[in-house]
This record gives structure tokens, C-alpha cells and sequence, in this order.
């Protein structure tokens, strides 16, 4: 037991570590900028069709939207999307999801604590961004499964789609073989009516790794996930919608061999170019490979190019992020010394067939997120958040 | 930033009192900050030891707690460490766990830097950071890393090869 006054000097302790820690946050806190205080440094971005660039900024307790009408030099005030406080819950490999249509109406979808454990809350705006609607539950079986892992892709005919790791099939919940859950969807082309009708694409799927999901060039959702196969392997599978809305079995495109029970935390990433390769990024630690791989695949899945090796291996290179534009391939990971992480792209102009050497772009010895690739269509960009300096956001 | 000024041996300070507070019938986590893997090496120079890095986000770690707790009793001579990969804000579930499977007992510690990725590099260069990660020391600290969940026979040939 502890003596009284020991107690009462514990106390003292805590107290100046509270006031400390309110003290030092009040100071670095930028109050134009929320990107700043960004929750577990995973800001989402996305780019509407008129160039705007929008950024959704989850903090404890709020998540907020901004825009920048200059390729993110500069950023409009930020507007709150929750007006009731809420418990907001990201962290790199799970970060929020913001997309913006053709007709440039804006979704985000995030992952908050409320009432029930753990779930997603589903948003729009169709004022460009001054005001944004009540959010909404998507899940049907939010008050006793997790929803989170959150993806979201809009197409040119509006309809939302909205991807999810969901443990509602996982019965025996903490006692699961092999923490494996499902992935589920929902679509629609009216938010308004908040109904999102709770679909099953696959079982099997990795808990804790995010999933990667594109268009086809026909317009239609393609998945990397990382799966754990009946005999516990949790290598990669390709899962494709038909052009009448099925999804196909998952097909198994890496061949790593890497069976472990285990929370690798580190999922896969996929970007399909206009003449329908698919190029996929990947990390492993199994039998055959070990490390980030890079290959690609021109019929979804069932070959695969030979997996080219990314990064200094003795800097856990991992994290990577893939992006193809026209005959523009380029590759993001990060790597880490000891001290610093710094982030490391490669690029390829001939359809991922050869590449340049690795280069350093970015670096922070704080904690910081994963790099994200995106594009406006004309150029590509690296998205990337660190707690030293908020934000970043560069041409590649 | 002040308090550093007035008191610069601020973390000393904290580590005796979680150290002395885990003499509590509560269960005390200690904060895993830098410098803190040496340390726990310092403190069983020449015996042999298990170290257990989990999360309470982990599933794979929380279905092995019912094993690691049975091992615990079934081998008094073996020192036991537990390491959640977690925040101190997480200290109320990291407890509630720990509880519910009879792990109090032991060195807990929980991670309290801000970057966990120096944290997890100073405990080994070439873990990625998958969890459960669990590492057997043998009296001269030889280790054996290992990630995933590990069967009773497992665990039992790796506490065979550090205790002989």
C-alpha cells in the first residue's frame, strides 16, 4: 500500500504532468490550422474536379474539413463536421475516408467511438463544403460489431460506395482463430435517405491491415486485401465487382507464403492504370519474401509480374503506396533509421517495367502516418502527416 | 516546457513511483519510454527472462492471454514480462485485462513516448512492429525474438532452451 503522503506527492506529479501537457499542446497548437493537432497524424485528402484540393482532419473530438485552391500552400477555414462531441478514433493504418464527386459533392466517412464500441459515421456536403449533413450510422449491426478500416469511392454516375472491415460474422469476437473478420459494402446514389443497405463481399479478411481499393477503368470497385487463408497464410487476394454487380471469389495474387497469427498492421496498396494494369504494392514477412514488394498483374490477379524489392531493408522499409497515371508509375514508403523517418519514392514512366532510383523526399524524427499518393489527373502528389509540422503536401 | 526546467529528473521520479506503486493491489503499468529496454536488462543481468509485447487492439495477443496466464503459474522460476504496445491512455483497458486474466502480478509496462517507432527500434532493429512479438532471454541475454502466437509446445521447448 502507499503511504498518504506518498499519494498525495503522486498526485502533485500527475497533476503538473496534466498541466504540462495542456501547457505545451496550447502552445503548438495553430489554431488556422487543424492539420497541426491532426488525431495520430492521419489526414485524408482527396481532389474535386474543379482542382480543389480537401483534406479531412480527424482531432479527440471533432473532425473537420478545409480546402485549398492551390495545390495545398494555402487552406480556407476549416468547418466541423460532428456538433456533438464525439470520441473520434483513427490511427495510420485506419484513417478516414474523404471523397468528392464529379458533381462535386463532398462524403466523408470516419471511425468514432459512441454509444456503441466502435463504429463509422458517414457525412456530405452539397454547399462545396460550408456546411456538412448530420452524421449518419452505416452499419446495420453498429451496436454490437466494429466497423472500421473505412473506404469510400464515388463514380461518375454518383453512387457512393462504402468499404469496411466488420466483425459481425466473427461470433466468438476475442476468441477469433486467426483475427480474421469480413469486408462489407454499401452503395448508394442517394444520402439523403441514409439507407445503406449492408452488403457481404468476403470473410477471411485480416483484421487489422487496411484494405486497397480503386475503379477499374470501366468504373467498377477492384480490392487488394490481405486475407488469412484457411491454413492461416495471410498473403494477398484480388477481389473484382462484375459489370452486374457481383463479386468475384478472391483470387490469390501474392504468393509469399507468410503464415503467422499475428496483427501485422500493415496492409496493401492498388492503383489500376487506363489500360487496366493493376499495380499493387505489398508488405510480407513470409517464407519466400520478406520486406515492401512492388509487381503488377494484367489479369486481375492470376499472374503476377516478378516482386521487385523496395528500400533499404535495414530501415523497415514498409507502409508503401502505389499511384499510376497514364504511363506514370510512382512508389511511396517509409523508411526508418533509429531516429528519423523518412519517406522514399521511385517512379516509373513505362508502365512499372523499369524504375528509377530511390529518392528521399521528406523526413521527421516525430510520429507521423503513412505516405498517401494522389493525383488530379494531370500531376501526382504525396500526401503525408507528421506531428513536428502538420501536413505535408508536395508534387512528386 | 517549464516543468522540465523544475524538474529535470522529472522521469526518475516518475519510474520510482510507478515502480513503488505497483506494490498496489491495483495493477501498475510502468512507462516504456527511452532507455527503458536497457534497463529492464539491467534489472535481470544474468537470468533468464520472457519479454511479451501485445495491444489491447491486438486479437491474436488478447487469445493468447488465457495460455500466457496458465504458463505464468505453471512456472513460478520463470520471469514473465509484459509490454503493451498501447498508450498510457490506454492504462484503464491494459488494467481490465490484465486482471481478467491473472497477469497482475507480474512487470507490466506500457509504451509512453510519443513515437512508438523508436520505441519498438530500440527494442530490435528489424521488428516491424507486428504483434504478438515475444522475446526469450537466456542468463546471458542470447535472445530469441518471435512474432505471432505461439502453442503451449512452443512456448515450452523456448523455456527448455533459456533455463538449461
Amino acid at each position: 500500500m502507499l503511504r498518504p503522503c506518498y499519494k498525495i506527492a503522486l498526485t502533485f506529479l500527475f497533476g503538473l504532468l496534466l498541466a504540462s501537457g495542456c501547457h505545451s499542446s496550447a502552445k503548438d497548437v495553430n489554431a488556422d490550422d487543424p492539420a497541426k493537432r491532426a488525431l495520430n497524424a492521419t489526414v485524408s485528402v482527396s481532389f474535386g474536379p474543379d482542382g480543389r484540393l480537401w483534406r479531412l482532419i480527424p482531432t479527440d473530438n471533432a473532425v473537420f474539413v478545409d480546402s485549398s485552391t492551390d495545390n495545398g500552400k494555402t487552406y480556407g477555414n476549416p468547418v466541423k463536421i460532428n456538433s456533438n462531441i464525439q470520441k473520434i478514433s483513427t490511427w495510420p493504418e485506419n484513417p478516414p475516408a474523404i471523397t468528392v464527386s464529379a458533381s462535386g459533392r463532398i462524403h466523408v466517412l470516419y471511425y468514432a467511438d459512441e454509444q456503441q464500441q466502435s463504429t463509422s459515421f458517414f457525412s456530405y456536403s452539397d454547399d462545396n463544403g460550408q456546411t456538412f449533413s448530420k452524421p449518419v450510422l452505416i452499419s446495420d449491426h453498429a451496436d454490437s460489431a466494429m466497423h472500421y478500416m473505412d473506404q469510400m469511392l464515388v463514380d461518375n454516375n454518383n453512387n457512393i460506395y462504402t468499404f469496411w472491415h466488420d466483425a459481425r460474422d466473427d461470433r466468438h469476437s476475442h476468441h477469433s482463430a486467426a483475427g480474421a473478420l469480413s469486408l462489407y459494402y454499401a452503395v448508394t446514389d442517394e444520402p439523403a435517405t441514409a439507407e445503406f443497405s449492408n452488403r457481404f463481399i468476403s470473410g477471411g479478411v485480416c483484421s487489422c491491415c487496411r484494405t486497397a481499393i480503386t475503379f477499374s477503368p470501366g468504373g467498377k470497385p477492384v480490392i487488394l486485401v490481405r486475407m488469412v487463408f484457411p491454413d492461416g497464410t495471410r498473403d494477398h487476394a484480388l477481389i473484382t465487382m462484375t459489370q452486374n454487380g457481383q463479386w468475384s471469389k478472391p483470387q490469390r495474387t501474392t504468393h509469399d507464403d507468410w503464415k503467422i497469427d499475428a496483427c501485422p498492421e500493415h496492409g496493401p496498396a492498388l492503383s489500376i492504370d487506363t489500360q487496366s494494369r493493376a499495380h499493387l504494392a505489398w508488405f510480407t514477412l513470409g517464407d519466400k519474401r520478406q520486406g515492401i514488394y512492388y509487381a503488377h498483374t494484367d489479369d486481375l490477379g492470376k499472374t503476377l509480374s516478378e516482386p521487385m524489392s523496395l528500400g533499404n531493408t535495414g530501415h523497415l522499409p514498409g507502409h508503401p503506396d502505389v499511384i499510376a497515371l497514364g504511363s506514370r508509375v510512382v512508389l511511396a514508403w517509409v523508411e526508418f533509421d533509429g531516429n528519423a523517418t523518412d519517406i522514399v519514392i521511385k517512379e516509373s514512366t513505362d508502365r512499372g517495367l523499369t524504375w528509377s532510383k530511390d529518392r528521399k523526399i521528406l523526413n521527421s524524427s516525430a510520429k507521423s502516418g503513412h505516405p498517401k499518393l494522389v493525383s488530379n489527373g494531370e500531376k501526382i502528389f504525396l500526401s503525408w502527416t507528421s506531428n513536428d509540422v502538420g501536413h505535408h503536401f508536395i508534387e512528386i | 516546457m517549464f516543468l522540465k526546467k523544475l524538474f529535470p529528473s522529472l522521469p526518475l521520479i516518475l519510474a520510482i513511483a510507478f515502480t513503488s506503486s505497483a506494490r498496489a493491489e491495483q495493477p501498475q503499468l510502468q512507462p516504456f519510454a527511452p532507455g527503458s529496454y536497457q534497463q529492464i536488462l539491467a534489472n535481470n543481468a544474468d537470468h533468464p527472462f520472457m519479454l511479451v509485447i501485445w495491444s489491447i487492439t491486438c486479437s491474436s495477443c488478447l487469445k493468447d492471454m488465457e495460455l500466457l496466464s496458465s504458463l505464468h503459474k505453471e512456472n513460478p522460476d520463470l520471469k514473465m514480462i509484459m509490454l503493451a504496445a498501447d498508450t498510457v491512455d490506454d492504462t484503464d483497458q491494459i488494467q481490465q485485462i490484465l486482471g481478467k486474466n491473472q497477469l497482475t502480478g507480474i512487470d507490466n509496462w506500457v509504451f509512453a513516448d510519443e513515437n512508438a517507432q523508436k520505441l519498438r527500434f530500440e527494442i530490435d532493429p528489424k521488428w516491424y512492429g507486428e504483434l504478438p512479438r515475444t522475446y526469450f532471454f537466456d542468463a546471458s541475454h542470447q535472445r530469441t525474438g518471435i512474432s505471432g502466437v505461439m502453442s503451449r509446445a512452443d512456448y515450452e521447448t523456448m523455456f527448455a532452451k533459456i533455463l538449461k
